[in-house]
């Protein structure tokens, strides 16, 4: 599958947009779960909550999914390929199980913003869920970084699938 | 004749990649099916002792 150049760029474009966007926002929500785990003060706790279940699904849940969806085509539709390089099945891999995660704790993450918005959380609820969402909030930012630092730094490294493919395209340009 | 070339194998750096990205797909399968921490399907006792309604807030 190849694309035109314009259109490439308008993906790559699309696709460093999307998951500087997903970091930035995943940032954010790291220090609302913080502020809502660590402060003493009650309208501060459930406006954290509060707001970190619309930063979850207006900001992070959409900007994981599109970043999830351009990196694909973005690799599919250059030479780098989906299977051929180490770097982007890693990425692939990472990003997908960080976007799974992701979606499994919007239940969790709902659910302590209803508390909150119907009065009934205080600083000393529910600590065991503020410490997870904090914990997953930090372990999912890692995972980003460690993306990010893979798409720039692309360790070279072929798959076996990917060094065939090397192989047939050098013999396929010394026949042809 | 030349030699056949070889598939010049796995590099460290990819090798080391691959353990961490496994261990987190282990972590995230754990979390999913409720063997560890807390999975999208809390419960009582993972929900700081609230129940959380089945299906979420949604």
């Amino acid at each position: 599958m190849t694309m035109a150049p314009a259109l490439r760029k308008f993906a790559l474009t699309a696709h460093i947009v999307s998951s500087i966007g997903w970091a930035g926002a995943l940032a954010a929500f790291l220090v609302l779960a913080a502020a809502g785990l660590t402060s003493q003060n009650t309208p501060t706790v459930r406006v954290a909550y509060v707001a970190s279940d619309l930063i979850t699904w207006y900001a992070i849940v959409p900007l994981a999914i599109a970043s999830l969806v351009t990196g694909i085509v973005q690799a599919l539709a250059t030479p780098w390929g989906l299977f051929q390089h180490f770097w982007v099945v890693i990425k692939l891999v990472i990003v997908a199980a960080a976007t799974f995660m992701l979606l499994m704790k919007t239940g969790p993450i709902g659910y302590i913003a209803d508390r909150a918005a119907e009065g009934a959380l205080s600083p000393t609820d529910l600590m065991g869920l503020k410490i997870s969402i904090l914990a997953h909030a930090v372990g999912g930012l890692l995972v980003l970084l460690w993306a990010a630092a893979l798409g720039m730094y692309k360790p070279r490294g072929l798959t076996r699938y990917g060094w065939r493919k090397a192989r047939q395209s050098e013999r396929e340009q010394l026949t042809g | 004749m030349a030699d056949q070339p070889t598939y010049p194998g796995i590099p460290r750096l990819a090798k080391l990649q691959g353990i961490l990205a496994a261990i987190l797909i282990l972590i995230v399968v754990a979390m999913s099916t409720g063997l560890i921490g807390m999975g999208g399907h809390g419960t009582d006792e993972t929900m700081g002792g609230h129940a959380m309604p089945a299906g979420g807030h949604r």
